[in-house]
């Protein structure tokens, strides 16, 4: 300890000392809760005298007034048009305080420093003043502003940075890196956030999930994720559409205020090509911002015949009347191997004579060419070791779909449970049912809340109809003990047998690259054929044609390509990613993979594409859209001259309208930006100490400011204060 | 080739059971079936009435009743041949193919009956002393419209008017297409390769296949199958008896397991 420190502390002891003996003494009239609280008196106004004694000063490092650069970031963009700003847009606030040297705020900055100010929206450039603004920036990236101030001054003393944004950062990248040569460099962030951090009144579509492909002919069901402020609980209409057609209209309600609710919508993709849909909520009254009450999304509606192969171990009915259901479709073959004896096999369905010759496929290139399987009722004992390796395969490493059918040979009762195959299917089989005595019930069968809106079992075109179809449909029966699924599978129908036991009737997991089924009854063509329904009745039809599109939805190619953004602004790097696989659906590390890029004025571009070492069978390559349009992407893969196959995607490149999106000021994001560097986050309506904060930011060219705290008059008054209650209690208690 | 010699060896079989059947005076079909007794002739000597085994989710051979009077040979018009001919008719279907069908029951069942819409393959003996109401028109158009398929068999040449009369009943718009050989209903399970193989039982001439089609296209699914001036499961009832030779007799049955797979799949 110094000695600079013992004096005080010497002194202290001893004014405490005196203070407890003076007050010892005092007359004995006096409680001991009255001596503590004269000692205590007296204590406080020796330590205040010894306060003083100690002459205290605040040192503080006072930027140099006009030595010192403070860099004003204002934002350009788009967003700042919104008038929740006092009902006038946020850009008012920008044209008043910074558009002239005699703006108010920027004179004071003026008068202290040499200001520098940028706009930025996309790219950030410096301007002399904020008069020629336009806001009409279609995005705005903070994180790539921030690095341009800071390099364009850096070298220069440097006071701080001020960010004057409502925080609508829309870069797709994390400014980290940013903040961390702020801090690095010891630059502080100061930021001003305009506008209401929550509108008043706004609806939002703030997310949809479409799959970025889509056979023609399917029947979307897509989340629509809505926000809204200002209008909870009122009914608003969701619309579906595309070149100018409604394709589907459904009634919401809008949840409560800054909360968000998913809706499901269904439409049909009827025709193919690249589509944009658009998921649109009308204007509401007196909505701040409209540009976010729609989300387009571009899928490519593809049209190809998928080839489903239905291997039937025996005749029955279910078999007709699938391939009933599926006829006339353009889009979903089902090739019927049908089991009529011990060796007899029935085909229907085959592209040529020699398909499924032999019965079914013995080798993987044979079998992964289909895009799904069922298996009707067949036993386990039909196949070889290897074709059951091979079809649980066919799930886990092809990515195809697989969909297992009720019957007397099926599941556990046919000897599937502890096959390769009953791994991949998502309901608990139980060895040793295929001698068991038969079993047969007759089942109630009712969507899951899953199953409601689920794009394979809503049978109409909102969920609310389609629980209604179902509620009317006739019993099935099944021969299937089934009464469990695995952990992790999905319930989409539910059954209620004759001792009101509720069964699983149709659920599936997704497993390895694929997915894999299973439909518990024995003869869904009851839901045609049954007296009950109508000869008009669809039911039956759609509910296959629904079930065998997702079957086959998503089960890739041996070449795929996929984009980290189909939607980007010109001039925005993007990364193509391929998959590239043999015919037996092994990855391929040693192929030539080239992407042939379309541009929108026609212009094809070969961009090469590495295999990028970390994962087996991908290739990457980085792409930058130069211009505005549509970007047609084929990729192609070739192995020792030998095709291996092409994959295609699409990109669009134009304004963003992202900027509209979650419009209210992100002051979470200004505030952390100004406190990880050092800064201050204010608010439009609270920048009065501003300057004078940025000034004593201790950077840049600073002179040493020191205040006396000791003849401050508040020490004065307070000692005056302390000695003056101490005599007035000493008066009321008598001891004066 | 193999096949053919399994079915010869069934029909082998089935000759014996029937044979066993015909000494011991008559018995009764196979269990389930029920109702009506025979005379050792194959002749139904009373109406069996309905006949109906729980649904169990297995196909069972329906025998379509219609409202007529007795036939010639002592019983409803609808139901000769019954029971011996699907009896037997099954046997061989359950040996050839792996068809999982009930084998201890047939159905009889009226055409406006609701649970026929749970078979979609029926069978229809005599068709040209059919009436049809119009509850059964109905009914029936429905059954054939959703995805049933009919088989009418043992009429004779100047029957046709009859049927054809009530058939237009059911389906006004039908046309009645006669079948070459060539069609799939010939080659589903068996390779019939001429009609000449199909003898007559005891009519003149040559049997006549027709068929309706769905929207009178053949080449869409055949609603119903037509067996003009013969009588097939005149083979199948008898077949036990040696009366035929057993290669007719095979033949017959062929034809018989091809309409059943056939049904199943289109």
């Amino acid at each position: 300890m110094t000695r600079s420190a013992w004096l005080p502390i010497l002194l202290a002891v001893a004014g405490t000392a005196y203070a407890v003996i003076t007050y010892q003494r005092v007359s004995r009239q006096a409680t001991g809760r009255d001596r503590a609280l004269l000692i205590g008196l007296r204590i406080l106004a020796m330590t205040l005298v010894l306060f003083c004694l100690m002459r205290p000063a605040l040192i503080l490092k006072a930027a140099v007034p006009q030595q010192n650069f403070l860099g004003i970031l204002v934002d350009d963009s788009r967003s700042m048009q919104i008038p929740d700003e006092g009902d006038k847009p946020r850009a008012d606030f920008i044209k008043k305080n910074f558009s002239a040297p005699d703006s108010p705020m920027l004179a004071a900055l003026n008068k202290r420093f040499a200001v520098r100010q940028f706009k930025f929206a996309s790219n950030a450039e410096r301007v002399a003043n904020s008069a020629g603004l336009t806001f009409d920036g279609t995005s705005s990236r903070l994180g790539d502003a921030l690095d341009r101030a800071r390099d364009e001054l850096s070298g220069l003393p440097l006071s701080g940075l001020l960010v004057v944004s409502d925080g609508a950062d829309t870069a797709d990248t994390a400014f980290e890196e940013s903040i961390s040569a702020l801090k690095a460099q010891g630059v502080p962030v100061f930021t001003i956030g305009v506008g209401q951090e929550h509108l008043a009144h706004d609806v939002q579509v703030s997310r949809v999930d479409t799959p970025r492909r889509v056979l023609k002919g399917t029947a979307l069901v897509v989340d629509v994720v809505v926000m809204q402020t200002g209008y909870a609980g009122q009914k608003v209409p969701l619309n579906v559409e595309s070149d100018g057609r409604i394709l589907a209209q459904q009634d919401i309600v809008l949840p409560q205020n800054g909360e968000s609710s998913t809706f499901r919508v269904q439409f049909l993709a009827p025709e193919a090509g690249l589509k944009t849909f658009r998921f649109r909520i009308p204007q509401q009254k007196d909505e701040q911002v409209t540009q976010n009450n729609q989300r387009d999304s571009r899928l490519e509606v593809y049209d190809r015949k998928e080839k489903i192969l239905y291997y039937e171990g025996e005749p029955r009915f279910e078999a007709k009347f699938i391939r009933q259901a599926l006829e006339g479709d353009e889009n979903v073959q089902v090739v019927l191997l049908q089991r009529t004896n011990e060796k007899k096999y029935l085909r229907l369905g085959v592209d040529n004579a020699d398909e499924l010759f032999g019965g079914f496929p013995t080798t993987r290139e044979e079998l992964f060419a289909y895009r799904s399987i069922i298996l009707g009722s067949v036993p386990a004992s039909a196949f070889t070791s290897d074709q059951l390796k091979m079809i649980a395969e066919f799930v886990n490493v092809r990515g195809g779909g697989l969909l297992m059918l009720g019957g007397r040979k099926a599941f556990s009762e046919g000897g599937w449970a502890g096959t390769p195959v009953g791994e991949v299917l998502p309901v608990v089989l139980t060895p040793g049912l295929e001698q068991a005595a038969e079993f047969f019930t007759e089942m109630s069968i009712k969507p899951t809340r899953e199953g409601l809106a689920h794009p394979a079992t809503q049978i109409s075109d909102t969920e609310q109809a389609s629980s209604d179809r179902w509620a009317k449909l006739p019993q099935l029966s099944t021969v299937n003990r089934i009464s469990k699924v695995k952990p992790g599978a999905t319930i989409l129908l539910t059954g209620t047998d004759e001792g009101r036991t509720e069964r699983p009737v149709l659920s599936y997991q997704r497993y390895g690259r694929g997915k894999a089924l299973a439909l518990a009854t024995q003869d869904a063509w009851l839901w045609r054929m049954h007296a009950t329904m109508a000869v008009d009745d669809t039911t039956h039809r759609t509910f296959w044609r629904r079930l065998l599109r997702w079957l086959v939805d998503d089960v890739p190619d041996r070449v795929e390509l996929s984009v980290s953004q189909d939607n980007v602004e010109a001039g925005q790097p993007i990364t193509f990613v391929s998959d590239v696989r043999d015919k037996e659906y092994a990855p391929v590390n040693d192929a030539a993979v080239m992407a042939h890029v379309t541009t929108p004025s026609g212009k094809v571009e070969d961009v090469p594409l590495e295999w990028s070492v970390s994962k087996a069978g991908e290739y990457k390559a980085v792409f930058t859209p130069a211009e505005n349009g549509q970007y047609h992407v084929r990729v192609g893969a070739a192995r020792a001259n030998v095709d291996l196959g092409s994959g295609t995607a699409n990109v669009v490149a134009g304004p963003s309208v992202s900027e509209y999106f979650d419009a209210g000021m992100r002051a979470p994001l200004l505030r952390r930006l100004a406190e990880e560097t050092g800064g201050r986050f204010y608010t439009a309506k609270d920048t009065a100490s501003l300057a004078e904060a940025i000034s004593y930011s201790g950077r840049g060219v600073t002179v040493v400011d020191e205040r006396d705290l000791w003849d401050m008059p508040i020490v004065f008054l307070l000692f005056l204060g302390v000695i003056g209650t101490e005599w007035a209690f000493r008066r009321a208690k008598g001891l004066a | 080739m193999r096949t053919r010699i399994v079915l010869a060896a069934l029909l082998i079989s089935v000759m014996s059971v029937g044979a066993l059947a015909q000494r011991g005076g008559g018995g009764r079909g196979f269990g389930g079936s029920g109702g009506g007794g025979r005379n050792g002739q194959g002749n139904v000597q009373y109406d069996p009435g309905n006949q109906h085994a729980k649904y169990d989710g297995r196909w069972a051979f329906v025998r379509l009743r219609y409202q007529t009077g007795f036939g010639g040979r002592g019983g409803p018009q609808w139901a000769h041949d019954w029971p011996d001919g699907e009896h037997h008719f099954m046997q061989i279907l359950d040996g050839v193919t792996n068809l999982d069908a009930r084998l201890d029951a047939t159905q009889i069942m009226t055409l406006d009956d609701p649970e026929l819409f749970k078979y979609p393959i029926a069978y229809m003996a005599e068709p040209g002393y059919w009436t049809v109401n119009d509850k059964e028109a109905e009914s029936f158009r429905a059954y054939l419209t959703k995805g049933g398929f009919a088989i009418f068999d043992d009429f004779h040449m100047q029957d046709w008017p009859y049927f054809e009369q009530a058939m237009l009943k059911v389906l006004p718009n039908a046309k009645f297409i006669d079948l070459t050989v060539d069609h799939p209903i010939y080659h589903t399970f068996f390779e019939v390769e001429s009609f000449d193989v199909v003898k007559q039982y005891y009519d003149q001439g040559r049997p006549i296949f027709r068929a309706i089609f769905e929207d009178n296209d053949p080449k869409k699914r055949m609603l119903c199958m037509i067996n003009y001036n013969t009588d097939i499961s005149e083979f199948w009832e008898w077949s036990p008896s040696g009366f035929k030779p057993i290669s007719e007799s095979n033949e017959a049955y062929q034809i018989g397991v091809n309409w059943i797979i056939y049904g199943m799949t289109r």
